[in-house]
C-alpha cells in the first residue's frame, strides 16, 4: 500500500478541522466473467472470487479547508469510486475516511427527480434528498428557480423538460446547499455555453467563500483553472501526487500519443493558471 | 461509537441505534416528501385522482357482497358489506404496503447510487403512504357503518392499538422484503404468490369462527383456530378490527376484544420489526454496490 501525502504533512485523523476531508482507503473490485464487479462483502468467505482487483488501492490524501482538490485519470481508473466513497454511497473494504463538514455531493444532477412531478415539487423532493430542511428550502426556493432560469416551466412536469433544463434544475438545487465540502463528478457539461459558464462561476464563488471542493473532470483546462491540488490515479493506484503543474506535464507526456489534450491551449476564460480571475458570480 | 452528527463522518464509526434514530429525525423532511411523492405519483394522470382511495375498497366490497349474499348466500352473517369492508381495508393497506416496500430499494436505484441518505426512509415512506390511503378508505367504512345502522361503539377505542400493531408488523416485513429484494430479485415473485395464499388464510371474506378447533393431517391432530392465532398475525389483526367494529358471528354487534390476544400479536409484530430492521441495517451499506 502506497501512501502519498500532499505538501508533506500528515493529518490528524481524529479531529479534522471543519471543512476538511481525510481519506485513507482501499476498495476492492473483482473480475468475474471478464466483467468488473465490485466485491460483494468485506468478509472473507466462499462468495469472494479468487481473481480480484482493487478498484481503488492505496489512495491516501488530505484535503484541507478551502482547497480545491482535483482527481484526474483515464476512464475506469477509480475516480468516481473515490467520490462515491467520500459521499458515503460505498463503504471502503479497509482504510478510513474522515470528513468534517457538511458535504454536498453532485454525482449526478437531478438524481431523484420524478418525471411525473412538476419542477416545483421536484425542487422540494431533491432538496430534502440532499439533506435540506423545509425552512431552508423555502428560503432558497426563489433563488433556486432564478438560478435555473426556468421560471416559466416550474409548474410543468419535468418529463416535458429537455435534458439541458433537467440538468439546470438539478444543478440549481445542488449549488444552493451551502456545503462546507462540495464533491463534483464530471457534471459541469451542463446545458448551453452560457449556463456552463454560470455553473463554473458559481463553483468559483464557492471556492472564494472558502468551500472545500473535490472535483473529477476530464477537462484539463477546468482542472487547471480551478484546482490547487491534483490527484492523478491510474487503475486505482495514485500515479503521482504533485503540484498541479508537474502533474499536468506528466499527464501530457504520458497521454501525448493517445489523446489530443494539449497543455498549451489557452485555459478557460483566458487567464494565468492557478489563480481564479473569473468575474464575480452573478448570484 | 458516536451518536449521529450530520456534519461529521468517519467510516470507522459503527452507528448506534440511538444515532440512527437521531439521523431519522434529522431527515424527517425527506420522509414527508417521500410519502407525498408516493401519494402524488400514484394518482397522477388519473381522472378521479385521490377518490380512487375511496372508490377502490367500495368496488371491491360490492364484488364480495354480490358473491356472498346473492350467488353463495351465507345467512349467518348480517350486514355483509360492513363485514367484508372492515377486513378488506386493513388487508388492502397490508398488501399495498408490502407490494410497494418490496420495490422500495430496487426501484430507487438511481437515487441510492448517487445520494446518501438513510436508506430505511424508503420502505418507511411506502408503508406510511399506504397508511394514509387506509385513513382515506376508512371514511367510506365510517359512512357505511352508519348507513347499515351498526354505528360506532365504545369498543372502537381498540382501533389505535390494533392499527399500531399492524404498522409495526408492516414496517418489519417491509424492511425485510426491501433488503431481500435488493440481493435476490426472486423475493417479489415469491411475495406475489405468498400474498395470495395469505389472503385465503386470513379471515377476510369468511369469519374467523370458520376455523375449526380440531383437524388432522397425516395423523397429526391440531387446532386450526389456535394455529392461525399463533402463526398468522394478520388473522388476529383482521379479526380484531372486525370484532370491535362489526362483532362476532352470532353476537349482537361490536364487542370488546381479548387484550391478551392483542398483546401476543403485538409481541410477534415487534419481533418481526426487530428482525426486519436488523437485516436491513446490516445490509444497508451494500445497496450502493448491488444496484
Amino acid at each position: 500500500m502506497r501512501y502519498v501525502t500532499i505538501y508533506g504533512f500528515r493529518a490528524s485523523y481524529q479531529f479534522p478541522e471543519r471543512g476538511q476531508a481525510v481519506c485513507l482507503y482501499q476498495r476492492k473490485a473483482a473480475i468475474r466473467d471478464g466483467n468488473v464487479h465490485q466485491i460483494f462483502s468485506r468478509r472473507k468467505g466462499p462468495k469472494q472470487p479468487k481473481e480480484s482487483l482493487w478498484a481503488v488501492r492505496g489512495v491516501s490524501f488530505d484535503v484541507l479547508p478551502g482547497q480545491c482538490f482535483g482527481i484526474v485519470g483515464r476512464n475506469g481508473s477509480g475516480k468516481s469510486t473515490i467520490l462515491k466513497l467520500m459521499a458515503r454511497i460505498l463503504r471502503p473494504n479497509n482504510g478510513r475516511i474522515v470528513i468534517n463538514g457538511r458535504v454536498s455531493a453532485l454525482l449526478e444532477l437531478g438524481a431523484g427527480f420524478h418525471p411525473d412531478l412538476t419542477g416545483r415539487e421536484n425542487i422540494f423532493l431533491n432538496a430534502a434528498l440532499l439533506g435540506f430542511d423545509e425552512a431552508s428550502t423555502r428560503a432558497y426556493y426563489d433563488r433556486i428557480v432564478e438560478f435555473s432560469e426556468l421560471e416559466e416551466f416550474i409548474d410543468m412536469p419535468v418529463k416535458h423538460y429537455s435534458s439541458g433544463m433537467y440538468m439546470r434544475l438539478g444543478f440549481s438545487v445542488a449549488i444552493h446547499m451551502q456545503p462546507d465540502i462540495l464533491i463534483v463528478d464530471e457534471i459541469l457539461a451542463v446545458g448551453d455555453q452560457a449556463f456552463q459558464t454560470k455553473c463554473i462561476n458559481a463553483i468559483m464563488a464557492m471556492k472564494d467563500q472558502g468551500v472545500t471542493i473535490i472535483i473529477v473532470s476530464h477537462n484539463i483546462n477546468l482542472v487547471r483553472t480551478l484546482c490547487t491540488h491534483i490527484l492523478w490515479i491510474d487503475k486505482g493506484i495514485p500515479k503521482r501526487m504533485d503540484r498541479w503543474m508537474r502533474l499536468l506535464q506528466n499527464m501530457w507526456r504520458m497521454h501525448t500519443n493517445s489523446s489530443r489534450v494539449s497543455l498549451f491551449q489557452r485555459p478557460l476564460h483566458a487567464q494565468a493558471p492557478g489563480k481564479s480571475r473569473l468575474p464575480a458570480p452573478a448570484f | 461509537m458516536v451518536s449521529y452528527r450530520p456534519e461529521h463522518f468517519d467510516s470507522n464509526d459503527t452507528q448506534t441505534l440511538w444515532g440512527s434514530v437521531v439521523e431519522l429525525y434529522h431527515y424527517r423532511f425527506l420522509l414527508r416528501n417521500l410519502v407525498i411523492r408516493d401519494l402524488k405519483v400514484r394518482y397522477k394522470n388519473s381522472l378521479l385522482g385521490v377518490i380512487w382511495s375511496l372508490l377502490n375498497p367500495l368496488l371491491m366490497m360490492m364484488v364480495y357482497t354480490v358473491l356472498f349474499t346473492i350467488l353463495i348466500p351465507d345467512e349467518t352473517i348480517q350486514n355483509y358489506p360492513v363485514f367484508i369492508l372492515v377486513a378488506l381495508i386493513p388487508w388492502q393497506m397490508h398488501t399495498g404496503a408490502l407490494n410497494a416496500s418490496v420495490h422500495a430499494i430496487t426501484g430507487s436505484a438511481p437515487i441510492i447510487k448517487k445520494v446518501y441518505f438513510p436508506r430505511i426512509l424508503l420502505p418507511t415512506a411506502t408503508v406510511l403512504a399506504s397508511l394514509v390511503n387506509f385513513l382515506l378508505a376508512s371514511l367510506v367504512l365510517l359512512v357505511l357503518l352508519f348507513v347499515f345502522g351498526v354505528g360506532i361503539s365504545i369498543h372502537a377505542l381498540w382501533i389505535p392499538l390494533i392499527l399500531l400493531t399492524q404498522i409495526v408488523f408492516m414496517l418489519g416485513l417491509g424492511y425485510l422484503l426491501a433488503a431481500l429484494q435488493t440481493f435476490y430479485r426472486d423475493t417479489a415473485m415469491i411475495l406475489e404468490v405468498g400474498l395470495l395464499a395469505w389472503f385465503f388464510l386470513t379471515p377476510i371474506f369468511y369469519p374467523f369462527e370458520r376455523f375449526g378447533t380440531q383437524a388432522e393431517v397425516w395423523g397429526i391432530v391440531f387446532n386450526p383456530a389456535r394455529l392461525m392465532r399463533w402463526v398468522n398475525p394478520m388473522a388476529s389483526i383482521v379479526d380484531g378490527y372486525r370484532t370491535v367494529l362489526w362483532g362476532n358471528v352470532g353476537g349482537n354487534g361490536p364487542a370488546a376484544m381479548d387484550p391478551l390476544a392483542l398483546l401476543r400479536t403485538f409481541i410477534t409484530a415487534v419481533l418481526i420489526f426487530i428482525i426486519g430492521y436488523a437485516v436491513f441495517s446490516r445490509s444497508e451499506h451494500l445497496f450502493g454496490e448491488k444496484l
